[in-house]
């Protein structure tokens, strides 16, 4: 009824601004070089539905903000920039409705599950959340508070929420963040916690991914053919992030190792499940050069590439023209930090790791493969994996700064 | 505010880009037109802050491959809208914009006020696709990329 009300309030007292279908991959942004705020997108009273972003929204201060009285952010895909929402007001009526967030979402104020009833309140409903959440970026707001987790599966919403950052470090100590309010009954429950990708190294079922992917995993499954099969963990290079593990899976296709190590402006390809099976279950491949023979910090167990590689690409593969491995997809550089700055593990690393425990790799490839040959083999020789661990384990790492696993948004 | 389309306005400010084959114009602000301006084409304004000034209440498409730029640097420049001597890269209010394409750039920059590099205010953008940039940049105040509002009609209460 309340919500009838309003909706009447807002036709009968002028024009509500709206935009539809707002779709971003380049660049939307705010300076405010002064000492006063900016905002990428500012959504004051007014409705935005359908924003997808993909390319970068950023404000000095706030990146989109939904702000003050019926403002609504409805379907929204955000893979990037940090997402405000407002509750200050006692009875706001702001709503963000349906969407999947991969940057950070800040609540701002002093939520209690009380103003979430869906009655005449704010809501914030149905929002999947990937990434690492903080309630407020200023610390000059006292009231700060971590969002935990949104979950909204059964069109309920669950939020859990933390005490603020600072305020758990001064009554607990820094470097432990990770207090729940609101444990729940089901926090040792194995589960299907996040993915990343692999590739088939032997045609007995060796395969090579990144230690983070499996790092803490109670059980490590590959999708292969339809099929969920469980893999062991052979070897772990936790400096260089690589792991080495063993299905019982006799492959049709694997990858062979590139002699060399990749050079200045050499052409690859990277493939693997970016952000899981969210946009689709197909694997996805991108195609880049080499941008630097070294990684972050001067690694030079790592290059950098411009060929995009996303949460869930973690452990793909790197090739070249001949299919032959050129490295191993591990990370990539926030937007905000700089645009299409991509990492992978070296193949002189992976090689020395994995001669080290006694596996060795097919001979290079010597002649450049068509398309449909490189097809073929990234088809059957890369894996989805999945990492299955208790819903307590997911919500510890969640809280930790340094997380880098890509989880489930019904963990988030 | 005076729409003028005249092709090069400011024929001292045309620049020849040879290297990168672009002819670079320069055009007055645009008010109340469709907006099609090609990579090359600079739409400025630096008078009194507003680049694109749709505000008649009709329909409008606005496709920008080029550059829609606002400045303002002075503080005697009087601005035709109430809240000082802002700077509005599109400055769209109480009409629609079925269509706002960018793969340009569209920009606002302020010196001593703020800085929107586009106002949606009271009005409707049907779809709106960045693939450029839209920048705000204020030296001494707010600065906003997108600013969806609803301008100078606030509500009082709810009951």
């Amino acid at each position: 009824m309340i919500s009838l009300m309003v909706f009447l309030i807002i036709l009968g007292g002028g024009t509500a601004p709206i935009i539809t279908d707002l779709t971003n991959t380049g660049i939307i942004s705010a300076e405010a070089i002064g000492d006063d705020e900016a905002y990428g997108i500012y959504n004051d009273e007014g409705t935005i539905t359908n924003l997808t972003n993909t390319g970068t929204i950023s404000g000095t201060e706030y990146d989109v903000g939904s702000w003050k009285t019926n403002s609504h952010i409805v379907n929204f895909n955000n893979l990037q920039s940090a997402l405000t929402y407002n509750d200050r007001l006692p009875r706001n009526y702001s709503t963000i409705i349906q969407g999947n967030n991969y940057g950070q979402l800040f609540i701002e104020g002093t939520p209690t599950e009380s103003t979430y009833d869906g009655y005449g309140s704010e809501s914030l409903e149905k929002v999947s959340n990937i990434a690492k959440k903080y309630c407020q970026r200023s610390t000059d707001k006292p009231q700060a508070c971590l969002l935990y987790s949104i979950q909204n599966k059964d069109g309920t919403v669950n939020i859990l929420w933390e005490t603020s950052v600072r305020e758990y470090e001064q009554e607990f100590g820094a470097g432990n963040n990770s207090k729940t309010t609101e444990p729940s009954p089901d926090d040792n429950k194995v589960v299907a916690a996040a993915s990343g990708s692999g590739f088939f190294v032997s045609n007995t079922g060796h395969i090579i991914t990144n230690h983070h992917v499996i790092d803490e995993c109670k059980a490590v499954k590959v999708n292969f053919k339809g099929d969920e099969i469980e893999a062991k963990i052979l070897a772990i290079d936790k400096t260089n992030d690589l792991a080495i593990l063993k299905a019982n899976i006799n492959p049709s296709k694997v990858f062979a190792i590139s002699n060399e190590d990749v050079s200045l402006l050499q052409d690859i390809i990277v493939a693997g499940f970016p952000l899981g099976k969210r946009v689709s279950a197909a694997i996805k491949t991108h195609k880049g050069s080499v941008s630097a023979l070294a990684g972050f910090g001067d690694n030079y167990s790592n290059f950098q590439t411009d060929a995009t590689i996303n949460q869930g690409n973690s452990g793909g593969p790197v090739m070249d023209h001949k299919g032959n491995i050129v490295g191993v997809a591990v990370a990539l550089m926030s937007a905000e930090a700089g645009q299409n700055i991509f990492f992978a593990v070296k193949s002189s690393t992976l090689k020395t790791f994995a001669n080290s425990n006694g596996i060795t790799f097919l001979p290079a490839n010597n002649r450049e493969m068509s398309n449909a040959e490189l097809g073929q083999l990234i088809t059957e020789g890369t894996l989805f994996l999945e990492c299955w661990m208790t819903v307590a384990k997911i919500k510890q790492i969640i809280a930790q700064e340094e997380n880098r696993k890509a989880f489930y948004s019904e963990h988030q | 505010m005076n729409f003028n389309i005249s092709k090069i306005l400011h024929l001292a400010g045309t620049i020849f880009l040879i290297s990168l084959s672009i002819i670079s114009t320069l055009l007055a602000e645009v008010d109340d037109k469709n907006v099609n301006n090609p990579r090359g084409t600079t739409i400025t304004n630096s008078s009194d802050g507003y680049a694109v000034d749709l505000d008649n209440g009709d329909s409008f498409t606005v496709i920008n491959s080029g550059t829609i730029n606002s400045s303002y640097t002075g503080d005697t420049i009087k601005a035709e809208t109430t809240g000082g001597n802002n700077a509005y890269g599109i400055y769209n209010t109480t009409t629609t914009i079925n269509d706002l394409t960018n793969t340009g750039t569209i920009s606002a920059e302020s010196s001593d006020d703020d800085a929107y590099g586009i106002v949606n205010d009271r009005a409707t953008i049907n779809g709106l696709t960045n693939s450029g940039t839209i920048k705000a940049v204020a030296a001494d105040d707010i600065a906003y990329g997108i600013f969806n509002y609803i301008g100078g009609w606030h509500r009082t209460h709810y009951h």
